[in-house]
C-alpha cells in the first residue's frame, strides 16, 4: 500500500468514471482538481497519502459521487440511472461473448449437446439461448462480487467495477502514440501476412480468407493513421465501426475454419524444412483439438474487442453529432494510459509523492 | 426551499465576480454553515443552474495545466433571477421574522 497521493485520486475518479455518462470528461476535471485542491489545504499546502485519502472520503462512494455529479437522481426503466450504463455496457458485452461463443461452438464441432442437452444444438437457436445461458450466469456472478465487495476502500477498485468498467479506457481518445504503433504494427503484419514463406504454412484452402485478413489488417493500419494525423473525428471513428463489423463477420468465417496451419518451418542441421502438424496429430492425439479450442478462443477474443469496438464507436459518433461537430474536424488525443508505466516513469524520473501532484495530474 | 435557499446562495456569491468550483464549495461552506452547501451539493446545482436554467455560464481556465479550473459567472438571465431570488427571500424572510417574533414574545 504504497500509492502516492495522485495515484489515489486517479483510482478513485477512474471507479468515479465507471458511473458516469460517456462525454464527462469535464466533470472528471472538475472532480479532479477540486480534489487535489482539497487534499492540498488538509495538508496545509502540502499533498500526502492522507490528505489525498480525507479529501477522497469527503467525496464518498464513487457511485454517489457520480450520481450527485451527473445530477439525475432518477431511474431508467427499473434500476436507479448509475447503474444503468454499467449495466448496458456489461449486456452489451456479454451479449457480444455469448454469440460468438455460440458461433465459434457450433462451429467447432462443441455444443450443448455435450452437456446433455440434445435439443439445443439445432442451429441458430443456440445462439439465444446461450445469451440467455451466460447472463443468468453473470447476475449470479455479479450478485455474489457485489456481496464480497461491500467492504471496500473508496479507491480501490471492486472486482464488480473491474467487470463493468470493461474497457473504460476505449471512452476516451487513443492517444498518439498508441495509433501510430497500430499503424506500423499493423503494415508490419500485413507484410508477414504476405510473404511466400508464410503463406505457404496455411491450409490453401485458407488462403482467400487469408487474404481478407491481409486487406482488414492494412485497413486498421490506415485507420491508425487518420487517427495518429487527425485525432478523434466521426470519420474516423466510421471507420473504425465499419472494420470492426467487418471483423466481426470474418470471425464468423474464421470459426468455421478450425486451425489453419498445416505446416512449419523447422531447422535441422543447418537446413529449414517443413514439418507437417499432421504427423505431430498422429503422435499426440489431442493435440488437434488443443489447437482448434486454442483458435476458437483466439476468434472468440477478437470477436468480443470487435463488438466492444463497434458499440462504442456508434455511441462516440452519435454523442458528437448531438453535440453538432458534424464528420470532419482535427480532433485531439488521449493520454496513454498505462498505470504501471507511469508509476515507474515517475519513479526513475525521481518524481516522489508529496507535494507532486501539480506535474502527476496534467 | 433548502434547495431554492441554495441555488440563491450559489447566485449571490457569483454576484460578487466569477468563481471557479472549489472557491464557490470553500466560500458557501464558511458562510452558510445552516444549509450544509458541500461539493455533493454545490456542483449538482452549479450544472443545473448554467445547463438548464441558463443562470450561469461557464469557461475553463488552464493557467495551471495540472488543476485546470472552471469558472462560472452569472448570465444576464442569472442577474435577473438573483434580483427576483433576493426580493422573494426578503419578504419570506421578514414575514417569517414576524411570525417568530410572535413565538419568541410568548
Amino acid at each position: 500500500m504504497s500509492e502516492e497521493p495522485m495515484e489515489l485520486i486517479e483510482k478513485y475518479l477512474e471507479r468515479v468514471r465507471i458511473y458516469l455518462p460517456i462525454d464527462s470528461e469535464d466533470t472528471l476535471t472538475e472532480m479532479r482538481t477540486h480534489l487535489i485542491q482539497e487534499a492540498e489545504s488538509i495538508g496545509q499546502g502540502k499533498i500526502t497519502r492522507g490528505s489525498a485519502m480525507l479529501a477522497i472520503e469527503r467525496f464518498g462512494d464513487p457511485k454517489d459521487a457520480a450520481n450527485a455529479y451527473a445530477g439525475t437522481g432518477k431511474k431508467v426503466g427499473p434500476i436507479p440511472a448509475e447503474y444503468a450504463l454499467p449495466a448496458g455496457r456489461i449486456i452489451m458485452v456479454l451479449v457480444a461473448l455469448a454469440v460468438a461463443f455460440g458461433i465459434g461452438a457450433y462451429f467447432v464441432g462443441l455444443s450443448l449437446s455435450t452437456w446433455g442437452l440434445p435439443m439445443f444444438t439445432n442451429w441458430p437457436f443456440s445462439v439465444p439461448l446461450m445469451v440467455l445461458f451466460w447472463v443468468g450466469l453473470a447476475i449470479v456472478v455479479i450478485g455474489l462480487l457485489s456481496f464480497l465487495d461491500r467492504f471496500k476502500a473508496p479507491t480501490e477498485k471492486t472486482t464488480l467495477e473491474g467487470v463493468l468498467g470493461v474497457g473504460t479506457g476505449i471512452f476516451t481518445p487513443r492517444s498518439r502514440l498508441d495509433a501510430t504503433v497500430e499503424f506500423v504494427f499493423g503494415l508490419v503484419f500485413a507484410v508477414i501476412l504476405l510473404l511466400p514463406q508464410v503463406r505457404v504454412c496455411f491450409d490453401p484452402a485458407y488462403l482467400p480468407v487469408l487474404n481478407a485478413i491481409v486487406i482488414l489488417v492494412v485497413l486498421g493500419a490506415m485507420k491508425g493513421l487518420l487517427f495518429s494525423r487527425f485525432g478523434e473525428n466521426n470519420v474516423n471513428l466510421l471507420l473504425e465501426a465499419v472494420l470492426a463489423a467487418a471483423t466481426i463477420a470474418l470471425c464468423m468465417v474464421l470459426a468455421t475454419t478450425g486451425w489453419p496451419i498445416v505446416q512449419v518451418w523447422v531447422n535441422t542441421d543447418g537446413l529449414w524444412h517443413f514439418y507437417y502438424l499432421s504427423d505431430l496429430y498422429s503422435e499426440i492425439n489431442f493435440l488437434e483439438a488443443m489447437f482448434n479450442g486454442i483458435w476458437a478462443f483466439i476468434v472468440f477474443i477478437i470477436a468480443v474487442t470487435s463488438s466492444w469496438r463497434l458499440v462504442i464507436s456508434g455511441v462516440k459518433i452519435s454523442m458528437y453529432m448531438k453535440a453538432g461537430k458534424g464528420w470532419w474536424w482535427k480532433g485531439t488525443w488521449g493520454s496513454r494510459r498505462h498505470p504501471s508505466w507511469s508509476k515507474w516513469s515517475r519513479r526513475l524520473s525521481g518524481h516522489q509523492s508529496d507535494g507532486s501532484a501539480a506535474g502527476q495530474s496534467a | 426551499m433548502k434547495k431554492g435557499a441554495a441555488a440563491l446562495a450559489i447566485l449571490a456569491v457569483l454576484e460578487e465576480g466569477p468563481a471557479y468550483g472549489y472557491e464557490i464549495v470553500k466560500r458557501l461552506s464558511d458562510k452558510v454553515t445552516f444549509l450544509q452547501l458541500e461539493q455533493g451539493t454545490v456542483y449538482p446545482l452549479l450544472r443545473r443552474l448554467e445547463k438548464e436554467r441558463k443562470l450561469l455560464n461557464s469557461e475553463w481556465d488552464y493557467a495551471d495545466p495540472t488543476k485546470p479550473k472552471k469558472y462560472y459567472r452569472l448570465t444576464s438571465e442569472g442577474e435577473k433571477a438573483l434580483k427576483m431570488m433576493t426580493e422573494t427571500w426578503s419578504v419570506l424572510s421578514s414575514e417569517m421574522k414576524q411570525i417568530l417574533g410572535r413565538v419568541d414574545a410568548r
